[in-house]
């Protein structure tokens, strides 16, 4: 008997969460390439931080991947998979220049890790090698995406409720809209240089 | 061999065999070559490359006496006064090109490393790119690579070969050229000559250069093992070829005989045509008086 009663707040629990959770869909465009869409702070609301370590690799001079996004508090680790050595630093995350660090020169097969806590765009350099970038987005929630290369982006499991959502992309200003999430939500963004 | 024997008896009385750069004594080369040591075949590198191929072998009757030994009288006894540039030529051109762009993807560029060592470059470069950056932590990135570049020529990398054999002087005139190759402003201020015994000169071509692709010792390859790919190892080679065969070996090219039945055909050697007959003459001494060892 006392089984069943826990079956049954299971279902019932389950079936509130399955119909509180939505989506966020649409396409960014104006811009090539990949884009990172995120929903923004919400007033009151805290996430604990991720455990999982993203990782960026050096890899034939290259950045890889080009563009990654993580949630505030993610550790990032850095790894050089060349033979040669390469560096990272980054001389802002999100405009703010105080926030400038210089993450060290290394060798091959090492890696060097970050706490990203604050969130905005991280443009990733190698003083090494000019032509290599990257960027790290830090967004303020767990609900983020990175687009495909044509734009096209979906934020999985956002709670219902109304949102700031903000579109990011490489050299363009940021733009943000409401989003009210109510199951499957839509926003599209078109950006330009 | 007549000479050999004037080389020796010039060289004996040479005050010592590390004129000029007391900081490294010369020794032998050692070991497998660096292709070797890659599991490599010559044939699938762009390492230890000139791209430029010796005259094709003559056809019966043909005059071959295009070639002319021009070396400097006493050659083996003279000290040489040597530039960033010609530490350069010596070691890295080899591989590096005379450009410094090397052969990308194998063999990467050393402009853009050598240019990060630059504060001005970073802070230039920074401000172009809209994300200025203060002097202070331009340096620190300048020191982060120049430490990077100098740890390149002590330790080598997984496809770049270690340098021991240079001396903290050697190094010192390599980077300033390096800087002045990579359009680092100021550069041309700072380049220094250095002088060099012509055993030490001859050290750096065959360590640097013909230890790429030779092998120090092994047994001397017959003409169809050539054919065949060998590469004859560095102790035959002062018994394969007189001195002049030699540099004109390495300066110009020279048919080589391979095959069987044996004929001459224009090999696969290329051509270092950036270095003097003295510098392929004082390779070919230093072998003789540093015999390779195993």
């Amino acid at each position: 008997m006392k089984r069943n009663v826990l079956i049954l707040i299971a279902v019932v629990v389950g079936f509130s969460l399955a119909a509180s959770a939505g989506t966020i869909s649409g396409q960014v465009s104006g811009v090539a390439g990949q884009s990172v869409v995120y929903v923004d702070t919400i007033s009151g609301k805290t996430f604990p931080a991720p455990t999982q370590h993203p990782v960026i690799d050096q890899k034939g001079l290259v950045f890889q991947p080009h563009v990654t996004a993580v949630q505030a508090g993610t550790t990032v680790d850095f790894l050089n998979s060349d033979s040669v050595a390469h560096n990272v630093f980054w001389t802002s995350i999100g405009g703010n220049k105080k926030l400038a660090h210089n993450l060290g020169t290394w060798p091959k097969g090492e890696r060097k890790s970050f706490k990203f806590d604050t969130p905005g765009a991280v443009p990733i350099l190698c003083n090494v090698h000019p032509e290599m970038s990257a960027y790290l987005v830090v967004a303020p929630t767990p609900y983020f995406a990175v687009s495909d290369q044509t734009g096209t982006y979906k934020i999985e499991n956002v709670p219902d409720g109304s949102y700031t959502v903000t579109a990011w992309h490489e050299g363009t200003k940021n733009q943000s809209k409401p989003v009210s999430v109510s199951g499957d939500a839509k926003a599209d963004f078109t950006l330009s240089k | 061999m007549t000479r050999l024997v004037v080389i020796f008896a010039l060289v004996s009385q040479l005050p010592a065999q590390t004129a000029g750069n007391k900081e490294i004594p010369v020794t032998p080369v050692t070991g497998e070559s660096w292709i070797s040591h890659l599991h490599k075949r010559f044939s699938d590198t762009s390492m230890g490359k000139t791209w430029h191929s010796g005259p094709a072998a003559q056809m019966p009757g043909e005059d071959s006496a295009v070639w002319q030994e021009k070396l400097s009288p006493g050659f083996e006894a003279r000290s040489m006064t040597v530039h960033g540039a010609d530490v350069y030529r010596l070691n890295c051109r080899g591989c590096h090109t005379g450009s410094g762009r090397g052969a990308p993807p194998e063999i990467n560029s050393v402009i853009d490393p050598v240019r990060s060592t630059s504060v001005e470059v970073i802070m230039e470069r920074m401000k172009k790119v809209g994300m200025d950056m203060s002097r202070a932590n331009a340096a620190v990135l300048a020191k982060q690579a120049n430490a990077a570049l100098l740890d390149r020529f002590h330790k080598g990398g997984t496809d770049m070969p270690p340098f021991p054999q240079l001396s903290e002087t050697e190094v010192r005139a390599l980077i300033a050229y390096l800087r002045l190759l990579a359009g680092v402003p100021g550069a041309e201020k700072q380049q220094i000559a250095i002088t060099e015994s012509p055993a030490r000169v001859g050290e750096q071509v065959v360590k640097s250069t013909c230890h790429i692709c030779h092998n120090a010792v092994g047994p001397n390859p017959n003409p169809q093992q050539i054919l065949e790919g060998a590469i004859p190892p560095l102790s035959t080679l002062t018994t394969r070829t007189t001195l002049s065969q030699f540099v004109r070996k390495v300066t110009y090219g020279n048919p080589i005989t391979m095959g069987a039945p044996p004929e001459p055909f224009r090999g696969r050697m290329p051509v270092f045509d950036y270095l003097s007959q003295d510098e392929a003459a004082n390779a070919y001494l230093y072998l003789t008086l540093y015999p390779p060892q195993d």
